[in-house]
């Protein structure tokens, strides 16, 4: 990964992830806050409505209560009951009617449930109506209450007492409400905003919910409908649950925040609600504000870590840029000084270093040229000396080699056997010196001659040699084994020379042998082909294997084995003209091998 | 000689385009009809201590932005045999940075114009889409052309073997700003119509032509910009002259800017006048002098980036 990534990693997670963990804080600390507050105003509101419930219901319970126990009704139903006369009583009921002016209707109801008295005359004589909604009564000497649907879809409330002469019942006293009386606690919405509401349910005599108010978004009382009666608050509160429910939906299916109270001494639920997008408009509007703050906080973050990251890794990546010019050989490169500081500093203090760099390569580069100039010329002149002294030598050679066949030819009357002997001596030492000029020639030459490569066939080239030499040696027993050898890339004059020498050395330090056995071969690996040659001749010792690719090196006498100890130094020096490397292996009285290894065509 | 003469007018002709819009936005903003009922209830007085705060140095901007692109056109005038990969560049700059200055420049006139018909409901649709046009295809194209001229700059011979990718980054960065600008945006109550007389819609557009006309270009030049800046920032280190390297540090420098103040300007727009107002004038305040702040930051980068190119030509 680059260091300018990173650097940007690391400044954005470290910068952001303090602003996205503070912001989340701080929203859901404040969400928490707001939704608290609903929820406070919420239960706030159902305690005030629960008491107001509880309130209008016993005004009513009182007043029935007392007119209930007065003994001068008593007295009036008791002569009603008796005398079957209902003056007096309905004289009563009417009082007590225009006393009671949110009351419509005021009842006797006799024990058997029929209206005898009453102050609507329409209604004396007829079954007392009996609802579909249940009848509210804790104990046997409380009021009980029940709700009356009226034809305008609005309740009507009931609520009747029993009527005791000591322990004799005379029947029921009724009061019939003009209006649902409730309709004042859920009418109210103080508190509410546009979308709360008071609910007031109860579960029917089939344990359906029924409102018993017109709620806020439906002007009339009446059922939850089946699709959402489980899941609304009114459900809850009539499971005996008082509680916050921070999100359901309500009859409408809407998503509300709701707070629940059981009446149980009504067995009816009280429900203080609100739709969610209202309650938590301020939560919702948090959020957008705290999203829009850290996204400019975001904003800035990340302008701020660019800016920073690029003026931080730009010089940087420019002393990378200079370095890696330098590395591959471009000591003119500079890094750029930006600034004062410690990558000015370093900048400044790389470019100081190259130039010192530069100013040494220079020097070095001079004195390099200087002494190759010089070594070229003294190796010029060496090559020069000894090729003049070889080609120098040959002249006296030939008059030494000249006179002396004059000597053996003309003279050789008068020469006795030691002057003949010693003729003969000089003349073998003047073949020796010319074979040693001429490989001294062929040595030095090799210095001076350029390589003309080609496509070399290496089988042909070692089988033809071997057939050349085979003829000068007719006599000799030899298994020549030459397996196939790949191509090599090279200069075919002076590798025919390679394989001369080293199969004429085989042929040579066999001789002892009755059937010498000669070996050609080649070992390719991913680069280079070894080709070798391996006899079973005189070997050698191999604590003198550095010795023998040296010039006039030999390790057996000129008697034992002829020659003049070039042959392997010429090897030596084709092979590594051409790139390549020689070695040898041997042992003695048992054979030699000598490899050489030459770059793949 | 004449050339010079030719290159000092070009330069003119920026500072005089600058003064006379200037002028102009000061003129048509500071005449405009003031309902005495303003949402924030401000004096007279105060209204106009904070047109003289916020409009003067919003229309400085311009100024800086003239400066900017003056000295960017004499040195690619004056330098362009100096270095051929850059002059291409800055001049592909030089194009982005015009269309972006002059769509800004439009928006602020022609919404001055528009403040003049805040209550007549039949002129104002068209003057509320033509300005959110003009904040949305100018500046794509400005950051197409940027984006263009840092993909030419990093295709060129000297600065191929420094290629790096940075659309990832990029598509990061941009998917990032864009999830909480649609946000807000889909979220908007006030985008086609507005309940109340004082606030006016955002877009006056049905959705479809929001997303397809304003929110995707928007999200296109962002990534443009982002791409050619991110680009450019990578291949920066590599110049090999002080001054072209701060000179052009400093430019991509008001590139990210810009592309920022872009950024907000859209994030206000999405939130919608309603959510605006909620959040206080001191807030809205706040707000707009970021806003200003980072846009003459932006400017003020490029000019002295091309002053820096000038002193680089001059070396």
């Amino acid at each position: 990964m680059r260091i300018r990534t990173k650097f940007l990693l690391i400044f954005l997670i470290t910068s952001l992830l303090p602003v996205i963990f503070l912001t989340y804080i701080n929203f859901d600390f404040s969400r928490n806050a707001l939704i608290k507050d609903t929820q406070n105003n919420l239960e706030t509101i159902a305690d005030l409505q629960t008491a107001n419930v509880h309130t209008i219901i016993n005004a009513y319970k009182n007043r029935i209560n007392f007119l209930a126990t007065r003994p001068t009704v008593l007295s009036e139903v008791t002569t009603f009951n008796n005398a079957k006369d209902n003056t007096q009583i309905k004289n009563t009921l009417t009082s007590i009617l225009l006393s009671l002016p949110d009351i419509q209707i005021v009842s006797l109801i006799d024990p058997q449930g029929n209206v005898v008295v009453s102050t609507d005359d329409s209604v004396i004589g007829k079954k007392q109506f009996i609802s579909h909604l249940p009848v509210i009564k804790v104990a046997k000497d409380t009021p009980s209450i029940d709700f009356l649907p009226d034809t305008d879809g609005d309740l009507k409330i009931r609520f009747r007492k029993t009527l005791f002469d000591k322990t004799t019942k005379l029947g029921e006293l009724e009061f019939i409400t003009k209006k649902n009386i409730f309709n004042t606690v859920t009418n109210n919405y103080i508190g509410l905003k546009k979308t709360g509401e008071v609910d007031l349910a109860i579960k029917d005599n089939a344990g359906k919910i029924f409102f018993i108010t017109p709620t806020r978004f439906k002007k009339t009382a009446g059922y939850i409908p089946s699709t959402f009666a489980e899941t609304t608050p009114s459900a809850e509160a009539l499971k005996k649950s008082n509680r916050f429910i921070p999100e359901t939906s309500d009859y409408r299916g809407k998503a509300v925040a709701a707070v629940t109270r059981y009446l149980s001494d009504l067995d009816m639920g009280l429900v203080v609600k609100i739709d969610r997008d209202e309650a938590f408009q301020s939560v919702n509007s948090l959020r957008d504000n705290i999203l829009l703050f850290a996204f400019i906080l975001t904003l800035v973050v990340i302008m701020a870590t660019l800016f920073f990251v690029y003026s931080i890794t730009g010089p940087i990546i420019n002393l990378l840029s200079a370095a890696k010019g330098v590395h591959t050989g471009d000591l003119s490169k500079r890094a750029l000084v930006l600034s004062k500081d410690e990558i000015g500093e370093l900048s400044t203090s790389f470019n100081t270093m190259l130039d010192s760099l530069q100013a040494s390569h220079e020097n070095l580069e001079k004195t390099v040229t200087e002494r190759t100039r010089q070594l070229e010329a003294t190796n010029k002149d060496l090559e020069g000396f000894s090729y003049s002294v070889s080609h120098d030598l040959r002249a006296p050679l030939r008059s030494i080699d000249g006179f002396s066949q004059i000597l053996e030819e003309d003279y050789a009357a008068k020469l006795d056997d030691e002057g003949k002997h010693v003729i003969a001596t000089i003349r073998n030492s003047t073949v020796q010196m010319g074979r040693l000029i001429d490989d001294l020639l062929a040595f030095s030459r090799l210095g001076r001659q350029a390589l003309k490569t080609q496509d070399v066939d290496m089988t042909s080239l070692a089988k033809s040699v071997f057939d050349e030499l085979k003829i000068a040696n007719p006599t000799r027993v030899i298994q020549f084994n030459c397996a196939d050898l790949p191509h090599v890339h090279g200069d075919a004059a002076l590798l025919k020379q390679v394989w001369v020498n080293l199969l004429s050395n085989a042929i040579k330090y066999t001789k002892k042998k009755e059937t010498a056995i000669i070996t050609v071969a080649c070992t390719p690996d991913n680069t280079h082909n070894t080709y070798y040659v391996k006899d079973n001749g005189a070997g050698f010792d191999m604590q003198y294997k550095d010795k023998l690719f040296g010039v006039f090196q030999r390790l057996h006498s000129a008697q034992e084995f002829e020659g003049t100890g070039v042959g392997l130094a010429i090897v030596s020096r084709i092979i590594a003209k051409h790139g390549g490397t020689v070695r040898a292996e041997g042992i003695v009285d048992q054979g030699a091998t000598f490899y050489f290894s030459l770059l793949k065509a | 000689m004449q050339n010079a003469d030719t290159h000092s007018l070009g330069q003119k002709r920026y500072y005089l385009a600058a003064g006379l819009t200037s002028l102009i936005y000061i003129c048509l903003t500071f005449f405009v009809p003031r309902s005495p009922n303003n949402a924030f209830h401000f004096s007279q007085l105060q209204i106009a201590l904070l047109q003289i705060t916020i409009i003067i140095p919003y229309a400085a901007t311009w100024w800086f932005a003239a400066y900017g692109l003056s000295k960017l056109e004499k040195y690619i005038a004056f330098a362009k045999e100096d270095n051929a990969t850059i002059i291409m560049l800055l001049r592909s700059f030089r194009s982005g940075l015009l269309w972006i200055i002059v769509g800004t420049v439009l928006v602020a006139l022609i919404g001055g114009i528009r403040s003049y018909f805040m209550t007549n409901t039949a002129v104002l649709p068209f003057f509320t889409i033509v300005t959110n046009y003009l904040y949305v295809f100018p500046q794509l194209i400005g950051f197409f052309l940027m984006y263009r001229g840092a993909m030419q700059l990093q295709a060129s011979k000297e600065m191929s073997e420094h290629k790096h990718n940075s659309s990832l980054l990029t598509t990061i960065v941009v998917f990032f700003i864009a999830s909480i600008y649609l946000y807000l945006m889909a979220t908007n109550p006030t985008r086609q119509f507005s309940a109340d007389r004082t606030i006016p819609a955002t877009y006056f557009l049905p959705d479809i032509l929001i997303v397809l006309t304003i929110a995707l270009p928007i999200l296109a030049s962002w990534w443009f910009g982002f791409s050619a800046a991110f680009t450019l920032s990578d291949l920066i280190p590599y110049l090999t002259r002080a001054e072209l390297f701060k000179g052009i540090t400093r430019i991509a420098y008001g590139i990210w800017s810009i592309i920022f103040t872009s950024i907000l300007i859209q994030a206000l727009l999405s939130l919608g006048g309603t959510r605006l107002y909620s959040l206080g004038i001191g807030i809205i305040l706040l707000i707009i002098y970021i806003f200003v702040i980072l846009q003459g930051i932006g400017y003020l980068f490029i000019a002295l980036g091309s002053k820096s190119l000038q002193k680089a030509f001059h070396d």
